[in-house]
């Protein structure tokens, strides 16, 4: 994964593991990488790591056991706050974004719906 | 904790650091960022004792440079070493002023930086002498490390390689790093807290990530827009 | 880690740099040799001149390796000495001994290879061994001379050190300019050799006046006494360049 310079680093890798989250990339009780082969994979400062790491344990999204690791704690409804959170932060950027392009309520919802089709029209052409 | 109180040094007629006061923190990356001619490496080699300030103070640990050397790694840009020796020379010639010295490692290092003690560092390319260098200031538990544009000239490849050695050694808590590069982008991930140096003045610093929080840009951004408003 | 380690780190690098100058000594000494031993005996006697100069040589080489000090700056390598956790007493002190090591190796060649001229080219050992126990002499006499050969080679190796301290004075005063550096250093240089001569001097004036020696005193306690005063000026000096080195030299 390449990080943004231009955003906090910290905050890029919670994201990176919200979304793997999300997508069911890692299930609760996984193993993810410890904070310093984290660090050397993806060539950041180790002490960012940590402060990601910590932000996640105390979201409850990880958990860290002695000894052992750090392992993937959230799941169920859980999963799904995080999930809703995160559709939340991407719709209000889309509707900002839109609202300063100048459309209106109806022009958003009107243009969402046919992008929506096209792409079922486009899935389906793909199958 | 390294602190620069005041501090002017000048070489002749030009003014490396004009009235600085910095900080560095125990147990971070610092970035020390600057174009050339901005006093990074003034700066570097004051910490170290390598030179004396005209005015002010600076110190380490509440004491003088000159009595913390055996708490220091440096990494100048020049080529320092002596260049008829082997690298196993060298490592033997270190091993003996640093009680601090890791074997194991040295041992590491050698086989992930893919070197060979028998390299005479006369005979070698530019990025194995770079990563040489890097050998024998990271094969010790040095609590202070300093490097002075560690990669510049070097090809990409060796570029990782040090970037990652550094990384798999740092210390969070316990060891200090300061860069002086103006390889921004390389590093730029790397650093936790930033100084912004220029004509011997500090224009910036901070943490990486407030800055890059506060100003919604990379630090690369950050300093061209600190020099452009500066101009 | 101790000091005595960082010293024989320091010394080892030292002589290693030494190796070419000590290696022209030796091969020197091999060639007289080789000639020794291929020349035919009439001839081999003007061997002996290339062997007298062989001394000049060992006594003269260490000299002229001392003005390398200044090659650590040139080398860059001055940003490894002084990042060390190392004083200037320490630094200079491996310098001073591996050249005085150099001096004693000369001499060493030069004994070695004068004992094996001495036993190839006197053709009949035995009656010049009688011929010289035949002439009697004085066993207190005999002694005299002893010491007296002695005294001479601690001389030499006093004034050795005499002038490579001034030769590192002068070297680290010059590289506290960044401009013309080295005419400074040839500067001091002659300037300290002929202060320090001055100095001498005036010792064995106040000597003399304040009665410690006189017309009588017996030229061995001459000898010894001049060294001792080559001596104690020769440490002032190194003091004095290792203060300079540990407060005012910098990068």
């Amino acid at each position: 994964m390449v990080f943004d310079s231009g955003q906090p680093i910290y905050r890029q890798i919670i994201d990176d593991y919200q979304k793997q989250l999300v997508r069911g990339e890692l299930q609760p009780g996984d193993k993810i990488p410890s904070q310093r082969e984290y660090a050397q994979t993806h060539q950041v400062n180790p002490n960012t790591v940590q402060r990601a790491y910590r932000e996640m344990e105390a979201m409850q999204m990880v958990e860290t056991i002695r000894g052992q690791g750090t392992f993937v704690r959230v799941g169920g409804a859980e999963l799904q706050r995080i999930r809703m959170d995160m559709a939340a932060e991407v719709l209000e950027y889309f509707i900002e974004e839109m609202r300063s392009l100048g459309f209106t309520q109806e022009d958003i919802l009107q243009m969402t719906a046919r992008a929506l089709g096209q792409k079922e029209v486009e899935a389906d052409d793909r199958v | 904790m390294i602190e620069f109180k005041e501090v002017s040094k000048c070489f002749g007629s030009v003014t490396a650091l004009d009235g600085v006061n910095m900080s560095f923190a125990a147990g971070k990356i610092f970035g020390l960022f600057g174009p050339n001619g901005a006093g990074k490496s003034t700066t570097l080699k004051l910490a170290i004792g390598l030179n004396r300030p005209d005015r002010g103070v600076v110190l380490v640990d509440g004491k003088s440079p000159l009595d913390n050397k055996q708490n220091m790694a440096f990494l100048p840009e020049v080529d320092h070493l002596y260049s008829w020796m082997t690298l196993r020379q060298a490592a033997d010639f270190m091993r003996s002023f640093y009680s601090d010295w890791d074997e194991e490692k040295y041992r590491e290092l050698l086989v992930f930086l893919q070197l060979k003690e028998e390299m005479k560092l006369s005979r070698i390319s530019k990025g194995q002498r770079a990563k040489c260098k890097l050998l024998l200031v990271a094969s010790r538990q040095a609590p202070y490390l300093f490097l002075d544009e560690p990669l510049s000239g070097i090809d990409v490849l060796t570029r990782d390689e040090i970037i990652q050695t550094l990384i798999r050694d740092f210390r969070p808590g316990e060891q200090t790093i300061i860069i002086s590069t103006h390889e921004i982008r390389e590093v730029e991930n790397l650093v936790d807290e930033v100084v912004f140096l220029d004509n011997g003045q500090v224009r910036l610093y901070g943490d990486a990530e407030e800055l890059r929080t506060q100003r919604g840009m990379s630090l690369l951004d950050i300093m061209k827009e600190v020099f452009r408003n500066a101009n | 880690m101790p000091t005595s380690q960082k010293f024989w780190a320091l010394y080892r690098k030292e002589l290693h740099e030494l190796r070419p100058e000590i290696l022209i000594v030796a091969g020197l000494g091999l060639l007289v040799l080789i000639l020794l031993a291929t020349v035919g005996s009439p001839a081999r006697n003007v061997l002996v001149f290339p062997w007298g100069m062989m001394i000049g040589l060992a006594g003269l080489l260490p000299i002229v390796s001392s003005f390398r000090l200044g090659r650590e700056w040139n080398t860059n390598s001055i940003y490894l000495l002084m990042s060390l956790p190392v004083k200037g007493g320490t630094v200079l002190g491996a310098k001073l001994a591996a050249l005085i090591t150099q001096y004693l190796l000369g001499i060493l060649v030069i004994g070695v290879t004068g004992l094996i001229m001495a036993v190839v080219m006197i053709p009949d050992l035995s009656s010049a061994w009688q011929a010289l126990s035949r002439i009697t002499i004085d066993p207190s006499l005999w002694s005299q001379i002893i010491w007296g050969l002695v005294l001479a080679f601690v001389f030499s190796l006093v004034l050795l050190a005499y002038v490579v301290n001034i030769s590192f004075f002068s070297q680290v005063v010059g590289r506290l300019v960044k401009r013309y550096s080295g005419l400074l250093t040839a500067g001091i240089f002659l300037f300290t050799l002929w202060l320090a001569g001055k100095v001498i001097l005036g010792i064995w004036e106040g000597l003399s006046q304040a009665q410690f020696i006189d017309v009588t005193t017996a030229p061995l306690q001459l000898m010894g006494t001049n060294t001792l005063i080559f001596a104690v000026v020769a440490a002032a000096v190194f003091i004095l360049t290792v203060l300079i080195y540990d407060r005012r030299t910098e990068l």
